[in-house]
C-alpha cells in the first residue's frame, strides 16, 4: 500500500514520534507504515488521515495487483 | 519513497520516547522475574533447608513473570501485538518441536533433561522470535 505519510508529516513538520504520539501508537509503526512493511488497520488508518484533517483515500493508496505487506489481522 | 506521491526527505528521529522506555523496563523485569524463578527452582531441589521458601520464591517470580508479561501485551500497538503474536506461535512451534524430538531421543537411550528447560525454550525461542519479527517491520 502507497501512502502519502511522509509528505504529509513534512507539510506539518512532525516527527514521527510527533505523529504516534497523535494517533497512540509506537514511532516504530509509523516507520513501518511509511516504509510499506506494514499495513495498518482500518480505525489506526481514519486516525492517521483524520490527524492530518484528510480522508483515508488521501493518506494511503491501495493498488489491486500489489503484494500485500504484513497487515494485522487481529483487527 | 518513489510513488504516484512524489519523494520528501523528513530525517527519521532516533527510537525515544517515554512509551518506548516504560515497554523496555517492562521486558526488562520480565525477564529478571523469570530468571529468579528458574534459580529458585533449581536451589530447591540442592539446599533441602529451604526447600519450602525457595519454592514459594520461584512461583512468586513466575506469578511477577506473567503480569510482566500482560503489562507489555497491554501496552503494546498493533503492530507489536502481530509481532507478538508471532513471536509466541514461533516459541509455541519450537517448543513442540523440541520436545518431541527430546522425547523421541529419550526413548532411545538419550540422557534425560529436566523439564525446567522447557519454559526456558520457550523464552528463549520467543525472545529470537520477537527480535526477528522485529526485524521484518523496520
Amino acid at each position: 500500500m502507497k501512502t502519502r505519510l511522509r509528505i504529509l508529516r513534512a507539510e506539518k513538520e512532525w516527527s514521527q514520534a510527533e505523529l504516534a504520539a497523535h494517533v497512540g501508537v509506537a514511532r516504530g509503526t509509523i516507520n513501518a507504515i511509511e516504509n510499506g512493511k506494514y499495513d495498518p488497520s482500518l480505525p489506526l488508518a481514519f486516525k492517521i488521515a483524520r490527524a492530518f484533517g484528510k480522508s483515508v483515500e488521501e493518506v494511503f493508496l491501495y493498488q489491486e495487483n500489489e503484494q500485500p505487506a504484513t497487515t494485522n489481522s487481529a483487527v | 519513497m518513489e510513488s504516484v506521491f512524489g519523494e520528501v526527505n523528513v530525517p527519521q528521529q532516533p527510537f525515544q520516547n517515554e512509551l518506548a522506555d516504560s515497554r523496555r523496563i517492562t521486558l526488562l523485569l520480565f525477564y529478571l522475574a523469570a530468571l529468579l524463578s528458574v534459580i529458585a527452582i533449581s536451589l530447591a531441589g540442592r539446599i533441602l533447608p529451604f526447600r519450602t521458601p525457595l519454592l514459594a520464591l520461584s512461583v512468586a517470580g513466575a506469578g511477577a513473570a506473567i503480569l510482566f508479561l500482560l503489562r507489555l501485551l497491554r501496552s503494546n500497538d498493533e503492530r507489536e501485538r502481530q509481532i507478538n503474536y508471532s513471536a509466541l506461535t514461533f516459541a509455541f512451534t519450537g517448543t513442540l518441536i523440541f520436545s518431541l524430538a527430546i522425547g523421541f531421543l529419550q526413548g532411545l537411550g538419550f540422557h534425560p533433561m529436566s523439564w525446567l528447560g522447557i519454559p526456558a525454550l520457550m523464552i528463549i525461542l520467543w525472545s529470537i522470535g520477537l527480535i526477528l519479527y522485529s526485524w521484518r517491520y523496520r
